[in-house]
């Protein structure tokens, strides 16, 4: 197996593997969380498994990933968390500071995001044979009977929005694992977002198609899934695209492209068109939302691609994650 | 005594008035007999007295009619049929076409005669063309090549043009593009507020706004140009603004070559370059400045008229020296349609000179110069594309993708080996489709499906051109490493099967057999024996991937850090920015550091030392700016840069960078003593290689070797020793790519069943 730090290697996984094997219609949807009904309720249930090195980083550590990660794909389909379920893998000899200092970190992220931790298991393995820790929560949630969310309801001409400034969360990583501090202010963006959902949900409910929150891939992968699921193109205006400063020089020098730069504490959201201010409006409302931006929009042609349209007048396809990105300039 | 032979003839044959060509000839000569197009050639059968024969293939031979190539002609004596009169055939059809369609060709002095002549009826008509002359690649739709299925379909002949149409006798006969002001298309002018219809009237109006210095978006043959006055440096800059191209050089079209001889200097070589029927843009040395058209280059691009409008433009008193470049944004492809250019050239051109025939497909102004070795395709697009470019024993279809910059492709169709136009950068979205629909056009054009043909491809895992070919649901799929693929493009194009050579490919990027950044190799081997890594530059490092391509001092940092001892690199006279700091800081990290040969980059570290310390705004920017600076100093002692039987090192050469810079001796010295230690290094490695291995040919390929001065150097250090063999039809960059790619995969393992002998 690869190590995945693309998009495309895993879905082939999914699609190949996972899919065909554990086949039912609710698993087809790829859903960040699957949606079940039950007794007139939509319950949302999810898993996440999380590997992060190194475990603590600027702005965040695992802890708070786990926690906020489940809470955000409970979010991605509408749902309100309920209860989180967590798992530890723990290597024989890990430091039981560490331990705890992880352990803290996901309490007050339960508590941030209103969600209690209300069950687990734990497992120590050799030394070796694991990474110091790996925590697997699970969650579920109450969807909110105003959405109906799904790519296939995406139609040309929605307007594509994001709640904040993108891949401060996979730079600031990338850069601590490598002991680099090429911009010193930078910081994880890892947060729970279901706050900002419900915003949206309360001030555009109907006309609500689709989120995602943009985590391994970045922007550029979410958005081609989206465009092959739906069969629909996907437009980004490059000038609106939310990036800080030291993002973007961080990525300069990097080599990469902020839309394949994970986000632990955003989100994409499709909107009807009529409903793009008003979504907006909704979001920059809120606190935590105020740098939400109208990014793009969906067009009919070509299905299946993400392009970017600079001020220039000229377009560039944006590709899925395939690994690390390689040169490629002659 | 009367004989009867039998004559194919096969080249570029078809769609260039090669039968009424034999039709008038055969007259000429008294002959009898009948000539037709087959699927692949054009075949005929002639007869007469014998000396008459001799006389009719001689001429046949040797005066082909202007737009006709003559690759071969076969003779087959057979048994006269007491034939008196000689006719034309209809075509014969055989079991797929192979015929090939003939690049766009400049307008033919007989045209031009007559454009200009008032007793004409097609006297200044922008849309003159004849059998010899005019458009081609760029408006066809569909094959077998016929009006109908051409973007001249919507205008029926009038009586006039369909008479000369049909008749064998007329330089007319069988012109697909024939067309008259009666009947045919026309130019008018778009401004904000006004429309300016009618031909003379609209291309006198656009005259009037380039001499006021105004900027019109011209359509021409394949595609829009943006035009305005070269020597009105405002209206120079005004383009450069509102097309934000910073600093990469103009092309020019000039009124006459008077005036191109006036701007350029220009050898009898370069001049029948520059005159030719494909009317390329050719490079050559300014001889004087024209401020804002091409920083800090030694060379400016020009180009003659080559439409009828082209020629009225400067009838009607354009200045003599226009900018001409590809009419888009940046770096984007030229627009093609009206209603793209309208839309995304609005707010750069003031007005749109528009003519109403569509283009078919987007084909480029083609790019040549004129080196110490010959002539060198540095774009190979109008005026070429897409013609044969080698012959290939292999008997299936074969269809290579290239690599992602500069991309054409390349289909095998019986041997032939047809290169597509340059088609640009893949990541862009309208360069990508036009790929994508070079290659779908080149399938249907000669019928094939995609589940016959054998798919190339590069090595490079994340290439869009190898997803695509990935894609294709073809009868095999096969990769490619890249600096082969530079090597054999050349050996293809040459016929050289199974010469044994050593084989330099020196560029910027392509992806390695052992997963590292390549792009200094030294190959040795055959097409039939594959060719075999046999050394390289020193690995060094490339902090940042692309980065490192975009920013000198960034590609410096990978090279230098390699050198024992380096100044502070932030103080004058070097003056590296902060991201020197931060870049060595993400080598120290290990963080997206990259294994690399590359020559490309060696070459950026230098001119980062020597004070292109910016980012570039084109490819190539760095190398082009440090060989016009070295050509500035005398020929000097050339640095060392050892060669030790498997790698060139550059720590000596980079040393001695350093230090004389810090020592204050003069950059274009240093510079030119990098170029001559390069090119001494180059040499002594190639010639140790070849006499150990019995290589009878030097190879050069790889976009390095559009450095003019580098070959001078080459040149004078090779001192005739080995023959040196560069490409010739197709460019030493990545557009040459397909050609090599397609040629290894013909003698790979996989194919050897299907090779032809
Ligand atoms: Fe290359
Ligand atoms: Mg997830
Ligand atoms: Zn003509
Ligand atoms: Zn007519």
């Amino acid at each position: 197996l690869a190590h995945g730090a693309g998009g495309k290697a895993s879905r082939r996984l999914i699609e190949g593997l996972f899919l065909p094997l554990l086949r039912n219609p609710t698993l087809a949807g790829l859903a960040d969380a699957a949606v079940l009904e039950l007794e007139g309720l939509r319950l949302a249930l999810t898993a996440d498994s999380f590997v992060v090195k190194p475990i603590v980083f600027p702005g965040g550590s695992l802890g708070e990933l786990a926690i906020n990660g489940t809470v955000n794909d409970l979010a991605m389909v509408g749902a309100r968390p309920l209860a989180l379920l967590a798992t530890f893998i723990l290597e024989a000899g890990l430091d039981a500071g560490v331990l705890e200092t992880q352990v803290k970190a996901m309490a007050q992220a339960a508590e941030r995001a209103g969600v209690p931790v209300v069950g687990g298991d734990t497992k120590v393995v050799e030394h070796g044979k694991a990474d110091s820790l790996y925590v697997t929560t699970a969650g579920l949630g109450l969807v909110d009977p105003r959405v109906d969310l799904s790519p296939k309801a995406v139609r040309p001409g929605d307007q594509v929005l994001l709640s904040g400034p993108i891949g401060d969360h996979g730079v600031t990583v990338l850069l601590a694992r490598g002991e680099l501090d090429l911009e010193a202010s930078l910081r994880s963006d890892t947060r729970p977002v279901w706050f900002l959902v419900e915003a949206l949900i309360e001030k555009v409910a109907s006309g609500l198609r689709w989120m995602r929150d943009p985590t391994r891939g970045g922007v550029a992968t979410a958005l081609n899934e989206l465009a092959r699921d739906a069969g629909v193109g996907v437009v980004l205006f490059e000038e609106a695209l939310p990036v800080r400063e030291e993002v973007r020089g961080a990525c300069e020098i990097l080599g990469l492209d902020p839309l394949h730069i994970a986000c632990e504490g955003q989100f994409l959201a499709v909107v009807a068109k009529e409903q793009g201010e008003a979504a907006l409006e909704a979001l920059r409302r809120t606190p935590g939302g105020e740098e939400a931006c109208l990014v793009g929009e969906i067009r009919a042609e070509p299905v299946g691609t993400v392009q970017v349209l600079s001020r220039y007048g000229g377009s560039r396809v944006v590709d899925m994650l395939v690994g690390d990105p390689l040169p490629r300039i002659c | 005594m009367k004989q009867a032979w039998r004559v194919r003839v096969w080249g570029v044959v078809q769609g260039v008035g090669f039968r009424p060509f034999v039709y008038r000839l055969a007259q000429a000569y008294g002959l009898g007999g009948w000539v037709r197009n087959d699927e692949e050639a054009v075949e005929m059968h002639v007869e007469g007295p014998s000396a008459a024969l001799e006389a009719f293939l001689e001429e046949l031979s040797n005066h082909p009619p202007p737009a006709a190539r003559i690759d071969r002609v076969v003779i087959e004596e057979v048994a006269p049929e007491d034939l008196v009169v000689f006719e034309i055939r209809e075509s014969a059809k055989r079991d797929r076409p192979t015929v090939r369609i003939s690049p766009d060709l400049a307008v033919c002095p007989a045209c031009l005669k007559e454009l200009f002549d008032p007793q004409d009826r097609r006297y200044l008509y922008p849309y003159i063309n004849c059998t010899n002359c005019g458009p081609r690649y760029s408006i066809v739709l569909a094959l077998p090549y016929d009006r109908s299925r051409t973007t001249m379909k919507a205008w029926a002949l009038c009586p006039v043009c369909a008479r000369e149409y049909e008749d064998p006798l007329d330089r007319r006969f069988h012109a697909q593009p024939i067309a008259c002001p009666a009947c045919g298309p026309h130019y008018f002018l778009r401004e904000e507020d006004r429309l300016t219809p009618g031909d003379e009237a609209a291309i006198r109006r656009a005259v009037e706004l380039l001499r006021e210095g105004r900027i019109i978006a011209v359509k021409g043959l394949g595609g829009y140009h943006l035009a305005c006055d070269a020597e009105n440096a405002q209206a120079v800059q005004a383009l450069r603004e509102r097309k934000y191209r910073k600093e990469k050089p103009f092309a020019l079209m000039v009124r006459d070559l008077e005036v191109a001889r006036a701007l350029i200097e220009l050898t009898p070589e370069a001049e029948a370059l520059l005159t030719s029927s494909a009317r390329p843009i050719l490079l050559a040395p300014a001889r004087r400045e024209l401020p804002g058209v091409a920083p800090e280059n030694r060379d400016l691009g020009v180009m003659l008229p080559y439409t009828p409008l082209h020629y009225l433009l400067f009838h009607y008193g354009a200045p003599p020296v226009l900018v001409m470049t590809s009419a888009n944004r940046s770096s984007e492809p030229m627009a093609y349609r009206d209603e793209e250019a309208l839309e995304k050239l609005s707010g750069i051109a003031d007005a749109f000179l528009i003519g109403e025939r569509p283009i078919a497909r987007r084909v480029d102004d083609s790019v040549v110069r004129v080196g110490t070795f010959g002539p060198l395709i540095l774009r190979r697009a109008r005026g070429y594309a897409p013609a044969m470019v080698a012959r290939l024993p292999l008997s299936p279809p074969l269809l290579a993708v290239g690599a992602d910059l500069k991309n054409a492709v390349t289909l095998v169709v019986e041997g032939q080996a047809l290169m597509s136009q340059h088609l640009g950068d893949l990541e862009h979205y309208e360069a990508f489709i036009a790929f994508q629909e070079a290659v779908q056009s080149l399938l249907s054009v000669y019928e094939l499906e995609a589940e016959e043909i054998w798919v190339v491809h590069d090595l490079h895992p994340q290439y869009r051109s190898t997803a695509y070919a990935l894609s294709l649901s073809a009868r095999s799929h096969y990769a490619v490493q890249h600096h082969q693929a530079h090597v054999a493009a050349v050996l293809a194009e040459r016929g050289a099967f199974e010469e044994r050579v050593v084989g330099v490919a020196f560029d910027g990027t392509g992806y390695g057999e052992d997963g590292a950044i390549w792009g200094g190799e030294f190959f040795l081997g055959s097409l039939a024996e594959g060719l075999t890594r046999v050394g390289h530059l020193r690995y060094a490092a490339l902090p940042g991937g692309d980065a490192a391509a975009r920013f000198p001092i960034q590609a410096a940092v990978g090279f230098l850090d390699q050198i024992e001892e380096i100044p502070d690199l932030t103080q004058p006279p070097f003056s590296f920015s902060e991201r020197y700091l931060k870049a060595r800081e993400l080598l120290r990290s290990g963080l997206r550091v990259f294994p690399t040969t590359s020559v490309g980059r060696l070459f950026d570290t230098v001119a980062a030392l020597l004070g292109f310390a910016r980012e570039i705004t084109f490819e190539g920017q760095a190398a082009i700016w440090l060989e016009h600076l070295a050509r500035k100093a005398l020929p000097v002692k050339p640095y060392p840069f050892p060669w030790n039987g498997k790698e060139l090192d550059f720590r000596p050469l980079l040393e001695a960078v350093l230090w004389d810079r810090a020592r204050g001796r003069d950059p274009s010295e240093i510079a030119r003593a990098f170029h001559r230690g390069l090119a001494q290094g180059l040499v002594s490695a190639a010639v140790t290689l070849a006499e150990a291995h019995g290589a009878i040919a030097l190879v050069l390929s790889g976009g390095v070797f559009q450095n003019a001065l580098l070959l001078e150097e080459i040149r004078a250090f090779l001192r005739e020793v080995l023959p040196v063999w560069l490409p010739r039809e197709v460019p030493p960059n990545d557009g040459g790519i397909s050609l090599g790619q397609a040629a290894l995969a013909t003698f790979s393992e996989s194919l050897a069943l299907d090779r032809t002998s």
